[in-house]
Formats: C-alpha cells, structure tokens, sequence
C-alpha cells in the first residue's frame, strides 16, 4: 500500500516536472505578447492551458498525451490564428474586436458606455488609475480590446514638456546594461554600441574587477554608472 | 515564420498521433473481439481445451496491446477488461456456463472503448 502511494506520488512529481517544462515551452511559443496585456482569445488559451496541464497531474491514471496534446494543438492554433489577425484586419476586428472611444472632445459617449459595459464607476476607476482625479481633464479616452483605458488629458491638465516650453536639447538613447552580475550583456554593449575594452579601461580606472560588478549601465555618449556587489 | 512553421507541425504531429492511435485501437479491439467470439464457440461446441488455449492467447496478446493502448486510453477503461479476460481463463477451466456472460461483457466494454474514440456527434456533445 505504502509502495503503491510512493510510486503513485513519483508519477505524479514527474509528470509535473513534464508538464512545468511544456507550459514554459508553450508559453515561449507564444511569444512575448501573451505576457502583456490578454486579447480575448490569449485569455482563453491561457486558462485553457491551464486547466488541461492540471488533469494528467491530479488524475495519475489518465494518460499524459490527454494533456500535452491538448496545450500544443491550442497553442499552435492561437499562434497561427494571431499571424492571421496580423493580415486581415476583418479577422483581426473578429477575434479582437474594436477599440472604443467613450469620452471625445470632453463628452462622455454614454451610448458607447453601454454597448462596452462599462459603468461610471469602472470609467472613474480607470481615470484614477492613471492619476486623473477630475473628468474635466481629459480630452479623449478609448477602452481598448484588452478591457485597458488610455486617456488624453486637455492642454491645461497636461504636464509641461520642453516642447512647450521651447527648450532646446537632444534626444538620446537611453543607458544599457552593459554587465550584469558580473558578466558583460551583450545586447547592451550592441545597443550602446560600446565595445569590452573601453569597459575594462573604465572598471580599471574605478579599481573594480569584472567579477565585482553588481551592474554597470552606460549610454551611447560613454555616460556609465557602476554598482558594485556587496 | 519559425513559430508558425513550429506549430504547423506541431498541428500535423497531434493530427497523426490521434488518427494512428484510433487506427491501433480499432484493430486491437477488432481482433480481440474476434477471438473472444471464436472462444465462444468452440466452447459452445464442446472443444474446451482449445478455448482455454485461445483464452491463454488472447490475454497474452491483449496484455502486450495493452501497454500501447495505455498511452493513450484512460486506465478506468483498461483495467476492467484486463481482469475480466484473466476471469474467462478460469471459468472456461473450470467450465462454467458464466463464460459466455463474461465474453459479452468484455466484447461490450472494448466496443464502447472504440466508439468513445470516434468522433461521432454524441460523443463530442
């Protein structure tokens, strides 16, 4: 009986393990849009996910295909449907649906309200998310297909900006990683388009050793900033 | 373009496992089925030590599919049909008449195991 139990709790453990690793893998398939904001049909294939990597590991006597076969062939149909939606905009409008504007030129669309579900207390929520306390702000506000209000301000509520205020200056990348945790990122030094050596001039320079380098970041203009490890 | 051509086989690979699966299951229980027939009757007609080689048989062959089938079938739905063959090589030993009753009802389980697997209309609703 305890034997029964042990060899019933490996199967599950390694199932897990299996099933951990494909919905990783899954996941990677999908790419990076999955990890923001949800269309509605990323939302159903990641409960769905979900829910059938769970069965094969609560249930030992199911076979484990019941699981993987399932997650690949609706992962693959979402990423093929999404390269469908990114061609045809009337596929894209059908899956996704529209984004919809309730507030223009200052006015609420309460007729758009309606049609989107969106109550008052939902709009005032959202406003406050975005740091808008009073309605009489904002010019413009669309609900997108993720559920996600965007809102633009009227040019009095706006924050000021060089362009307004007609300073002059340079638009510049910003700083890259160029090491971490010890070791040179080479996206960073690609993007600043720095090379090692004049690193290691600088950690030289700074008396600190690569392998002390909690982070080092550095712009285009040889502007770097150091954090060594405690 | 390497994602989608990734999922296309992915698509094709699921495709082929559940077509080939169904066309293994359909032939185990094809031939499965056909040798319990046959085991009852030659235990109809009297030939018991014949069907108790064929019953010998059947259940070596059923154990040796078994382990292919169990990849994709449920075990609820193979375990029954395992013990209840081990069951008809006793009762046609001992040569009770509940052998008949017996083989029907397996015939009857792996039946109902194949059609749970056919994608009729009853099935999928």
């Amino acid at each position: 009986m305890i034997i029964k139990m042990v060899i019933n709790m490996l199967v599950v453990v390694i199932r897990s393990i299996i099933l951990y690793s494909l919905i990783i893998f899954a996941i990677r398939l999908m790419g990076k849009r999955q990890l923001g904001e949800l269309q509605p049909s990323e939302l159903v294939v990641t409960i769905l996910v979900s829910n059938m990597a769970a069965l094969p590991i609560e249930n030992p006597n199911l076979p484990m295909l019941m699981g993987v076969i399932p997650i690949l062939f609706v992962v693959s149909i979402e990423v093929i449907t999404s390269s469908i939606s990114l061609r045809c905009r009337g596929f894209r409008n059908f899956m996704s649906g529209n984004a919809k504007i309730v507030i223009k030129d200052g006015k609420i669309n309460q007729a758009e309200m309606k049609n989107v579900r969106y109550s008052i207390d939902d709009l005032m929520e959202s406003l406050r998310e975005n740091g808008i306390f009073d309605i009489r702000e904002v010019q413009f506000a669309i609900v997108e297909t993720t559920g996600k209000i965007n809102i633009y301000q009227k040019h009095h509520a706006q924050c000021v900006t060089t362009g307004m205020m007609e300073i002059e200056g340079q638009s510049k990348n910003p700083p890259s990683v160029i090491i971490s945790d010890g070791e040179f990122v080479s996206d960073g030094l690609n993007a600043s388009e720095l090379n090692k050596n004049w690193v290691l001039n600088i950690l030289k320079k700074e008396k600190i050793q690569l392998k002390d380098v909690f982070l080092f970041t550095a712009d285009e203009t040889g502007d770097y900033h150091i954090i060594p490890k405690e | 373009m390497k994602r989608l051509i990734i999922c296309s086989c992915i698509i094709v690979a699921a495709l082929t496992i559940a077509l080939s699966s169904l066309l293994h299951l359909n032939r185990t229980t094809n031939e499965i089925v056909s040798q319990l027939t046959q085991i009852k009757n030659l235990y109809s007609v009297g030939r018991i030590e014949e069907s108790v080689k064929l019953a010998e048989e059947t259940f070596n062959k059923w154990e040796k599919k078994s382990k292919v089938v169990h990849i994709y079938i449920d075990d609820n739905q193979i375990i029954p049909i395992t013990s209840s063959l081990a069951k008809v090589k006793l009762l046609l030993a001992t040569d009770t008449p509940e052998v008949y009753a017996e083989c029907d009802s397996i015939i009857e389980m792996l039946i109902a195991m194949k059609d749970m697997q056919i994608p009729h209309l009853h099935n999928i609703l």
